[in-house]
């Protein structure tokens, strides 16, 4: 099990083509990054993401042999789910529950800093109010808060995921800010009037 | 979490019990070659239509566009390879298409891919231009269309397709020193006569049977129906050694028309 744990993940492939069972550590390593990534991009309950998060395996596995090692399997994994999101988001989006934010601090403290949102704010009070932010945003300048902020994924890798050149990804990210910024400010208007 | 710790388990037994098993690496390779084969292919078909454009904008008749159109504008309008143009469009966004499913392609901006696309369907066009298979493409997809398509294929036919206002444009069918005979692209047969000043030229023209000239004279009714009396006389492509002349033979205008073989000496 240690040997297994030193292996990178293109050399775990390599071993899941030639004995199946090796797929079992490659699901360990990424199940839990990929289940926060996919509750933060669609918002589905836990049941809904385990299965969508099933579904994510089996075409992983179906398609081992199409990942170019060029990428960072990281990269080719966090492609495939979010391709599959995407391509599902009509469906999920009418499934689509409340964001849990119970373990991001460190994401709602780098968003938090990002934004500069009112530091006298508690942690709770800011969680509360970047995730209705987040939740009213575009899926697609979402997603790249979130694959930046909570994901900790370069440009490089953002643009292998999204399929998109770096200087649209920089760009989608800026827009996101704005987007977010201006959220943000509707917000604080609306709780100024009240 | 312990959900989570299952889900791995039930992952390998669904791949087990529904004896999944990865796809082929073969499919990969053969679907990454369509699209690579079919991008390649959108270039050379772009590199074609470059080359003919190319042909069709450097042969075409600059010095008698006050004669054919009466404007440049207008003659520019109505001479331009619309069709070769909309080709060309059409082959550059589906070369776009095809190369954006390759691997790593998504990682170049659109106008990158877009006017590398150009730059070489360009590059091959040239080349094709200069190896002479410019006028071959033009010639070969003319002959395999129906006449009603011609004008659509080489927009010059709209200003060479007026025999009663002196202009005509087809392929040679037979020549002899007097007389020749002309297929104009919608089929008819034209006897051709040459005015005395033109035979003097004629032979350095090195004209032969199929080769596609246009022709500047008027009608001739006395002798027949498809009778034409020929001043100027201009093979569609510029040969090698090609220089145009200036001749005040015209009926009624003053304009540089006649090419001549300029011999190398």
């Amino acid at each position: 099990m240690d040997d297994i744990d030193k292996k990178t993940d293109e050399e775990l492939v390599t071993l899941v083509l030639e004995n199946q069972d090796y797929f079992l550590y490659l699901v360990r390593r990424y199940e839990q990054n990929l289940f926060r990534y996919i509750s933060r991009i669609s918002n589905l309950s836990k049941d809904d993401v385990e299965d969508v998060l099933q579904d994510i395996f089996i075409k992983v596995y179906k398609n081992l042999n199409g990942f170019d090692p060029d990428l960072k399997f990281s990269s080719w994994i966090y492609r495939i789910t979010h391709n599959e999101v995407i391509s599902n988001y009509r469906k999920y989006k009418n499934k689509a529950t409340i964001i849990s934010f119970d373990k991001d601090g460190e994401f709602i403290k780098n968003i938090g800093d990002e934004f500069d949102i009112e530091k006298d704010l508690s942690l709770i009070e800011l969680k509360s109010k970047i995730f209705s932010i987040l939740e009213k945003m575009d899926i697609k300048y979402r997603e790249v808060l979130i694959l930046k902020f909570l994901e900790g994924k370069s440009y490089r890798e953002m643009s292998d995921i999204l399929r998109k050149p770096e200087g649209t990804i920089a760009t989608l990210i800026n827009r996101a800010k704005k987007e977010f910024l201006k959220i943000l400010e509707q917000e604080q208007n609306h709780g100024k009037n009240k | 979490m312990e959900k989570i710790n299952k889900l791995a388990e039930k992952i390998i037994s669904q791949i087990k019990r529904e004896e999944i098993k990865p796809t082929s690496r073969w499919r990969f390779i053969v679907r990454d070659s369509f699209f690579w084969g079919a991008f390649v292919l959108s270039v050379g078909i772009g590199g074609m239509a470059i080359s003919i454009i190319l042909n069709t904008l450097l042969n075409n008749d600059w010095d008698l566009y006050m004669e054919l159109s009466g404007d440049l504008v207008q003659f520019i309008v109505i001479t331009l390879p619309y069709f070769w143009l909309f080709l060309l469009a059409g082959f550059v966004v589906i070369a776009y298409l095809n190369i954006k499913h390759t691997k790593k392609a998504y990682r170049q901006s659109f106008k990158i891919i877009v006017w590398g696309v150009i730059l070489a369907s360009f590059l091959l066009g040239l080349t094709f231009y200069n190896l002479g298979a410019a006028s071959y493409f033009d010639r070969g997809l003319i002959q395999r269309l129906p006449p009603r398509f011609h004008q659509m294929m080489d927009s010059r036919l709209g200003v060479w397709q007026k025999p009663e206002r002196g202009f005509l444009m087809g392929e040679i069918q037979s020549l002899d020193e007097d007389i020749m005979e002309l297929r104009d692209f919608e089929g008819e047969i034209w006897q051709i006569n040459f005015k005395s000043e033109l035979k003097e030229f004629l032979s350095e023209l090195l004209l032969k049977p199929s080769e596609r000239i246009r022709v500047m004279g008027e009608l001739d009714l006395e002798k027949c129906e498809k009778c034409f009396s020929a001043v100027i006389v201009r093979p569609l492509e510029k040969k090698k050694g090609m220089i145009i002349n200036c001749l005040d033979e015209f009926p009624g205008s003053n304009f540089c028309g006649m090419m001549k073989m300029r011999k190398n000496n």
